[in-house]
């Protein structure tokens, strides 16, 4: 009995240190507007991220930076009050360029996501 | 982290399922079977039912209160110095899912504590007490008291003649029951159970899968603590009494390993989308280990079921000590080993709320 029971304590030691090299993720984007990579013609007025998951508003967020790095975004992201999956911020008159939108999830089930990507407004 | 927030986990489920499962134990496995039970062997239960029930509680709030504290970290993504502030503690309390159902779940740990208190205190009036709530059969005579000497003696003028039996009222022991139900079945919202494609479903087969495991492992525990204390007992009618628990835990068992495989199955097919998935995914790989583990304690309980407990019930009867004492190792062996695999199943759980279901990660 004591073989099985090192055998069992074996694979307990194994899954528990196999979890400690995990990344949970758990909320990750369903689709965004405008779409990852993509080159618009008309500058959007929002950043809208839909998750596959449901969100928490108190620690979700996007910013979004200009070529040079800075914040370009109105600090106003919140998640949609009829959709919880969907995340938004507003970016104002975007001039033509390309942008890093950088976003941060926490899942209703707690764990916390984050990703990036890029978009391009077409010069007109 | 990841380490201790599983092993936080699982401490804390494992704790909610044996308050739980001593309800459930209490109820249809040693508190049906009552009237067939001689005295001692009641208070006895009364015994470990009291203490289990006395360590699992407050095991629960202190899991439980570490569980939020890793979560608030998790969530703040600062670390636990700047996190657990009452500010962040505030936020994830009032704005978020997980701190609404936490303070649900301390009201319910709170009630469930106050029925478990009333209902044992019913049963147990002292600290060392007498179970009031004990039927006298006629039939087992005051010889039974003399021949436990690690039982207490009856109060004067009590074990003399038959006594009504003065049961501990349904009400508190239903209660107890029921908030300490509500406080495991919660826990479905905290995991996984409201991400798929069908939510509601998969919190209620969750829900009904945990509910299920507090009789099935999780009263293996109890069992076990019987079957050892009763090695103490020197008489021979306690195989009588062990035989009534055996058949009774069977029969329980039997119905919860069935909730237990069709709720699986359901869970399953949400959480991890396709059999492919199972050896593409960390999730699939916890998932079969836990699969695995419970087949082997099932071909335990199997043997428990099949073979030893009708030799068992037959050795009871013709009372050849021997024969029922080497059965009885071997019960307490393959319980002992169940329970083994049982912990290892529960740390798999703990694993599995933390990592992305496998249908997610495939995505």
């Amino acid at each position: 009995m004591s073989r099985i029971l090192r055998f069992i304590l074996m694979c307990s030691i194994v899954m528990i240190t196999s979890g400690a090299q995990i990344v949970s993720a758990h909320a990750m984007p369903d689709h965004c507007e405008p779409r990852v990579g993509s080159t618009v013609d008309k500058p959007p007025a929002e950043v809208r991220i839909w998750f596959n998951e449901k969100i928490e508003s108190a620690f979700s967020g996007i910013e979004v930076f200009g070529a040079d790095g800075k914040q370009i975004d109105k600090k106003d992201s919140h998640v949609d009050a009829k959709e919880n999956r969907l995340l938004i911020v507003s970016v104002g008159t975007l001039a033509p360029g390309t942008y890093r939108v950088a976003w941060h999830v926490v899942s209703v089930d707690t764990h916390k996501t984050s990703g990036d990507f890029k978009f391009t407004v077409k010069p007109q | 982290m990841t380490t201790f927030f599983v092993l936080v986990r699982a401490i804390h489920m494992a704790a909610c399922l044996m308050v739980f499962g001593m309800c459930v134990f209490d109820r249809f496995v040693v508190g049906g079977a009552l009237d067939e039970l001689a005295p001692p062997v009641q208070a006895l239960w009364s015994r470990i039912a009291a203490r289990l029930h006395f360590i699992c509680l407050p095991t629960i709030l202190l899991s439980g209160a570490a569980w939020f504290a890793l979560v608030v970290i998790a969530m703040s993504g600062l670390s636990p110095v700047e996190a657990l502030r009452p500010h962040f503690i505030g936020i994830v309390l009032d704005q978020t899912q997980f701190g609404a159902l936490w303070k649900v779940r301390g009201g319910l740990w709170l009630v469930a504590l106050i029925f478990i208190f009333v209902k044992t205190k019913d049963r147990v009036p002292g600290r060392r007490g007498f179970p009031v709530g004990w039927v006298y059969s006629p039939t087992i005579s005051r010889s039974w008291w003399a021949s436990t000497p690690t039982l207490q003696a009856p109060p004067p003028g009590m074990g003399d003649a038959p006594k009504t039996r003065r049961a501990v009222p349904a009400l508190r022991a239903v209660s107890a029951m029921a908030f300490s139900a509500a406080l495991l079945a919660s826990l479905a919202w905290s995991g996984h159970g409201s991400v798929g494609d069908w939510p509601s479903m998969h919190l209620a087969t969750d829900a009904i899968h945990v509910l299920a495991s507090a009789g099935w492992p999780a009263g293996l525990l109890p069992l076990l603590i019987i079957l050892l204390v009763m090695r103490r007992i020197d008489s021979p009618e306690k195989w009588l009494a062990i035989a009534i628990i055996v058949r009774r835990f069977s029969a329980m068992s039997l119905i919860c390993v069935a909730l237990l495989i069709l709720t699986g199955i359901i869970n399953s097919w949400i959480l991890v989308g396709s059999i492919p998935n199972l050896w593409h995914t960390a999730y699939g790989w916890a998932l079969l280990v836990k699969i695995v583990m419970f087949v082997v304690m099932l071909a335990i309980g199997a043997i428990n079921l099949l073979v030893l407990k009708p030799r068992f019930d037959r050795a009871a009867i013709t009372e050849n000590a021997d024969f029922i004492e080497s059965h009885a190792r071997r019960l307490r062996r393959n319980v002992a080993l169940e329970l083994a695999l049982g912990t290892g199943l529960m740390i798999a759980v703990g694993l599995l709320g933390l990592l992305p279901p496998a249908f997610q990660a495939i995505e």
